[in-house]
C-alpha cells in the first residue's frame, strides 16, 4: 500500500510538473513563437512589397509607397530587437545581420529604382528637346533618295547627316542592352566627327543655321546617350538586389523557422521527460505490484503465519495440550518480543496450572496419580469398557516388609523408597495404564482393554523390576525390596471399580500369604479356601 | 608642405592596400575551454553588430564559447543584462559599443570576480578606460578617423570642397570628430564649411529628408561634399537627393567617418550617392578583442596594437561576395593569430 502510495504520489506529481510546463509554455513560450513567426511573415512581406514597388511608374509613387515599406522595416527591425533581447537560445547575430541586410538592400533597391525612373524622365525630356530640334531643321521633311541623283540634280550632303542623326536618335530611343548603346555611340561619334570636319573645313558654314542646330542636337544626343547609359547600368543592377533581397529573406525565414522548432523541440523534450518519468513510475508501480505481492505473500506466512502465527499457535496449543494433559509443552521462549514475553508468561502460568493440577492429582510424595484421580479415570475407564464391551485389569500393588523399612532405615528412606519404587513402576507401565498410589505403601494400577494374560506379563515385570531396585542408605547400606501384586478383571455389568479394587485387593492378599514378592490373579471366593 | 599636399599624402597611405598593415605583435599561445560573454548596446548598430561577427569568428578559431546579449540600448534592462552575464560565469567580457564609464558601476562586480574585461568603442581612445575596469578599448583612434575622412575631401576636391558637416551633439566624441573635420577643412584655403547640421542618429531617418531638401534649396550647387560622422546619415540622405535629380555620382560627394556599414559599401560600390567612408576593420578589431582576452588571462600586458585609418572608396573596395559585406584588411591577421596561438586554421 505504501508502495502503491508512493508511486501515486509521484505519478500525480510529474502530472502535475507536465501541467505547468504546458501552462508556462503557453504563456512565455507561445508568444515568443508568435514573434518569430511574426517576424518572418514580415521579412515576406518586406519582399513582396519590393517586388510590387518596382513596378510603379514615377518617382512619387515609389517614394510614396517607401513610406509604407519603411514601416515594414520598421516592424522587422522591432520584431529584431524583441527576439534579440529576448531569446537566449536563438542566433541573435545572424538574425540581426539578416535583418539589417534586408534593409539595406531594400533601400538600395528603392533608391536605385528612383535613380533609374528620374533617369527615364530625364531621358524623356531630352528626347523631347532632340526631337524638336531636328523638327526645327529646314528641309527636314524631304524625302531624299537613297542614291545621289545624276548630273542633272545636286543635293546638299548635310541633308544626309540630318538623315543619319535621325535614323540614330530613332535607334537609340529603342536601346535595351548597354552593348548596343557602345555600339550605337561609335557611330554617333563618326557622324559627329563628319559635323566636325565640315564645320572646321568650311568657314562660310560655321554661321549655318542647320549645322548650329545640329551642334545643339549633338550635345543633347550626348547627353541622352549618357542617360540612357546610366539608366541601363542602374536596371541591369537592381535585379540582382532583388535576387539578394529575396536570398536574406529566405534565410531569415530559415533561420526564425528553425529557431521556432528549436523552441517546440525543447518543449517537447522536457514534456517527454516527464512523461516518460510519469510512464517508467506508471511501469515500475505495475511492477512492483506484480512482484512484490509473492514477496507480501512469503514475508505474509514467514513473518506472519509462521512467525507470529506459528508462535502464537505454539503457545494456544500448549495451553490446550497442557489443558487436555495431552503430550509435551513447546513454547517459543526464544526472543524479546511481545510474543516471547507471552510465551514465558504462559509457561509460568502453565507450571503454576501444573503445580495445581498435580496438587489436584498427584501423590505429593510419590509424584504418582492420587487415590482420588485415580476413582475418577478408572470409573470413567468402567463405564467405557462397559458400553465397548472391553475388560480392564486392576491391580493392586504392596510394598513387600515396607515397615521394618521405616523402622530399620528412617521415614526419610522410607519415603525415598516409595518415591523411587513409585517411578519405577510407571517407567515399565504403558502409557495407556493408569497407575496411582492408593495408600501408605499400596499402590493400584489399572490396565484398560488388557485381558488377564496381558496383565499378568506386565505385573509380572513390574515386579522383577522392583526387585532389581539396590537402594542405598546413607550408610551405605544397601537394601532390596520385592513387591506383591493382586490382580482382576473388571466386571462390566457392574458398574463401579469398587468391586474389581476388591477383589484384587483379594488376590494381593493371597499373594502375601503365599510368600510376598509374587503376582496373583483374583479367581473367586474359591481361591481362598 | 602644403595643405593639398599634405591632404593627398595622407589619403595616398589611407587608401593603399591593406596588405602592408603592420600585424599586431605576438602573443602567448591559447588557453582552453574559455566562456567568453559579448555585451552589445544594441545589435541593431552595424558596428556592434560586426564586431560580434569577428568575436564570434575568433572564437571559432580558438576553441572558446561565446554568448551573445543584447541590451537593445535600453536603460532599464541594463542591470539584468549584466547580472545575466554575470551568472553564466564567464572567464572574460566583450563590451560592444557602450559608454564605458557611464556602465562602470554595473562593471565592479566583473572586476570584483576578477573577470577581466575589454571593450570595442567603450571610449574615443584606444587602451585601458580610466575610471573603469576595461583594461583595453579596441578602436581606430577616432580624431584620426575624422581628420583622414576631411583630408580626403581636400585631396579629392583639390582644394575647393564647400562641405557640408553631419554631426550628433549627443556624444562627445561626435562633437569632437565633427571639430576636427571642420578645423581641417577650415585650414584649407580654398575650403569652406558650409554648416555643420546635428541630427540625432537615431532621428535621423524623421529627420534627414526635411534637412535635407532645406539644405539643398539654400545651398543648392554649391554644395559640393558632406562629411558625416557616420554613414547612417547617408542612409536617410540619398532619397531626397535622388527625389531632386542629384546625380548619384555626385555632387554633393558623400563621406562619412563612422564605423563603416554595409549600406555604406553597396552605395561606393555602386557609385550611388557615396563617395567614400573610413571604416573600421570589425571583423578585425573582433579577433583582437579575443586576442587582448587571452594576453590579459595568462597575466601578459595588451598588445597595445591600434588599426590605422582606411579611406574605402569605389577605387580600392573589394568585389561583393555573399552576405558579408565589411572592410576586411588583407594582412594576413588571421593567419597570424592562428599562428601564434598555436591553433589548426580552418580548412
Amino acid at each position: 500500500m505504501v508502495v502503491l502510495a508512493c508511486s501515486g504520489f509521484i505519478y500525480i506529481y510529474c502530472s502535475s510538473r507536465l501541467l505547468v510546463a504546458t501552462q508556462l509554455f503557453m504563456e512565455t513560450t507561445l508568444p515568443k513563437i508568435e514573434t518569430a513567426n511574426d517576424l518572418q511573415s514580415t521579412a515576406q512581406g518586406v519582399d513582396n512589397y519590393v517586388k510590387s514597388l518596382i513596378r510603379n511608374n514615377t518617382v512619387e509613387e515609389i517614394e510614396q509607397n517607401f513610406r509604407q515599406l519603411n514601416g515594414l522595416l520598421d516592424r522587422l527591425e522591432n520584431l529584431t530587437a524583441k527576439i534579440s533581447q529576448q531569446e537566449r537560445d536563438a542566433d541573435i547575430l545572424t538574425l540581426n545581420w539578416l535583418s539589417q541586410a534586408i534593409r539595406t538592400q531594400v533601400q538600395l533597391v528603392v533608391q536605385l529604382e528612383m535613380q533609374k525612373l528620374g533617369l527615364e524622365e530625364e531621358s524623356r525630356h531630352k528626347s523631347l528637346e532632340i526631337q524638336a530640334t531636328l523638327a526645327s531643321l529646314p528641309a527636314f521633311d524631304i524625302i531624299l533618295p537613297r542614291e545621289p541623283p545624276d548630273t542633272t540634280g545636286q543635293y546638299d550632303p548635310i541633308y544626309k547627316q540630318i538623315q543619319e542623326l535621325i535614323l540614330l536618335f530613332g535607334r537609340l530611343e529603342e536601346v535595351r542592352t548597354l552593348q548596343d548603346i557602345e555600339e550605337l555611340q561609335d557611330v554617333f561619334e563618326k557622324i559627329r566627327r563628319r559635323l566636325l570636319d565640315r564645320e572646321h573645313g568650311q568657314e562660310r558654314d560655321a554661321a549655318d543655321p542647320r549645322l548650329k542646330a545640329l551642334r545643339i542636337c549633338c550635345a543633347n544626343l550626348e547627353k541622352l546617350f549618357s542617360q540612357k547609359r546610366q539608366y541601363l547600368q542602374v536596371n541591369d543592377k537592381i535585379p540582382g538586389f532583388i535576387d539578394d533581397l529575396s536570398d536574406s529573406v529566405g534565410q531569415l525565414t530559415l533561420l526564425t523557422s528553425n529557431h521556432v522548432k528549436a523552441v517546440f523541440a525543447k518543449f517537447y523534450q522536457h514534456a517527454n521527460r516527464l512523461i516518460q518519468k510519469g510512464k517508467h513510475i506508471l511501469y515500475l508501480t505495475i511492477s512492483l505490484v506484480i512482484g512484490i505481492l509473492p514477496v507480501f505473500y512469503m514475508l505474509y506466512r514467514r513473518i506472519v503465519i509462521q512467525g507470529f502465527g506459528n508462535r502464537l499457535s505454539l503457545i494456544s496449543n500448549a495451553m490446550v495440550t497442557e489443558s487436555n494433559g495431552e503430550g509435551e509443552r513447546d513454547l517459543p521462549l526464544a526472543g524479546h518480543d511481545e510474543i516471547a514475553e507471552m510465551a514465558r508468561a504462559a509457561e509460568v502460568l502453565l507450571d503454576k496450572a501444573m503445580r495445581l493440577k498435580n496438587l489436584a492429582t498427584k501423590d505429593e510424595l510419590t509424584q504418582v496419580y492420587n487415590r482420588r484421580y485415580f476413582f475418577d479415570i478408572a470409573q470413567k475407564e468402567v463405564l467405557r469398557a462397559a458400553r465397548k464391551k472391553t475388560v480392564a485389569v486392576v491391580a493392586m500393588l504392596d510394598i513387600d516388609h515396607f515397615k521394618s523399612i521405616n523402622d530399620n532405615y528412617g521415614h526419610a528412606f522410607g519415603d525415598k523408597v516409595l518415591h523411587d519404587t513409585a517411578q519405577t513402576c510407571s517407567q515399565v507401565m504403558r502409557t495407556i495404564d493408569l497407575f496411582a498410589r492408593y495408600g501408605g505403601e499400596e499402590f493400584v494400577l489399572l490396565m484398560p482393554e488388557t485381558n488377564m494374560k496381558e496383565a499378568a506379563i506386565v505385573a509380572e515385570r513390574i515386579r522383577k523390576t522392583v526387585e532389581s531396585i539396590r537402594f542405598i542408605t546413607e550408610q551405605g547400606t544397601q537394601v532390596q525390596l520385592t513387591i506383591s501384586i493382586g490382580l482382576a478383571e473388571t466386571l462390566p455389568e457392574v458398574g463401579t471399580i469398587d468391586k474389581t479394587i476388591n477383589q484384587a485387593d483379594n488376590a494381593l492378599y493371597q499373594a502375601k500369604n503365599l510368600g510376598r514378592n509374587r503376582v496373583e490373579v483374583y479367581r473367586g471366593l474359591d481361591q481362598f479356601g | 608642405m602644403s595643405v593639398i599636399g599634405q591632404s593627398l599624402k595622407i589619403t595616398m597611405q589611407a587608401t593603399a592596400s591593406t596588405k602592408s598593415w603592420r600585424l599586431p605583435p605576438s602573443g602567448p599561445a591559447a588557453l582552453a575551454d574559455k566562456t567568453v560573454v559579448y555585451i552589445a548596446e544594441d545589435l541593431r548598430n552595424g558596428g556592434i553588430l560586426g564586431i560580434g561577427a569577428g568575436v564570434r569568428e575568433a572564437a571559432a578559431a580558438i576553441g572558446w564559447k561565446v554568448r551573445f546579449l543584447d541590451i537593445g540600448s535600453q536603460d532599464e534592462r541594463r542591470e539584468a543584462i549584466f547580472a545575466e552575464a554575470l551568472s553564466m560565469d564567464p572567464d572574460a567580457v566583450i563590451l560592444g559599443g557602450m559608454d564605458g564609464l557611464a556602465n562602470s558601476r554595473y562593471l565592479k562586480q566583473f572586476a570584483a570576480a576578477r573577470i577581466p574585461i575589454v571593450g570595442w568603442h567603450v571610449a574615443p581612445f584606444p587602451g585601458p578606460v580610466a575610471g573603469t575596469p576595461i583594461q583595453v578599448n579596441v578602436t581606430t583612434d577616432s580624431l584620426e578617423v575624422a581628420r583622414t575622412a576631411a583630408h580626403y575631401v581636400i585631396a579629392d576636391s583639390a582644394g575647393t570642397a564647400s562641405v557640408m558637416i553631419f554631426t550628433d551633439s549627443r556624444f562627445a566624441i561626435a562633437m569632437q570628430k565633427s571639430d576636427a573635420m571642420a578645423e581641417i577643412i577650415r585650414g584649407c584655403k580654398g575650403c569652406t564649411v558650409l554648416e555643420v547640421i546635428d541630427v540625432a542618429l537615431n532621428q535621423a531617418a524623421q529627420q534627414l529628408p526635411v534637412v535635407m531638401t532645406t539644405l539643398m534649396e539654400k545651398f543648392a550647387q554649391d554644395w559640393t561634399y558632406s562629411l558625416g560622422i557616420n554613414d547612417l546619415y547617408f542612409d536617410h540622405a540619398v532619397i531626397p537627393l535622388v527625389t531632386a535629380g542629384y546625380s548619384p555620382t555626385g555632387p554633393p560627394f558623400n563621406i562619412s567617418a563612422g564605423d563603416g556599414s554595409a549600406s555604406a559599401f553597396l552605395r561606393i560600390r555602386n557609385g550611388s550617392y557615396q563617395k567614400a567612408t573610413v571604416p573600421e576593420p570589425l571583423l578585425f578589431h573582433g579577433w583582437q578583442l579575443v586576442d587582448e582576452i587571452n594576453r590579459l588571462l595568462q597575466k601578459h600586458s595588451p598588445s597595445g596594437y591600434v588599426t590605422p585609418p582606411h579611406i574605402v572608396t569605389l577605387t580600392n573596395i573589394w568585389p561583393k561576395t555573399g552576405q558579408i559585406n565589411l572592410f576586411d584588411p588583407q594582412n594576413g591577421y588571421r593567419e597570424s593569430y592562428i599562428r601564434y596561438w598555436k591553433k589548426t586554421p580552418p580548412k
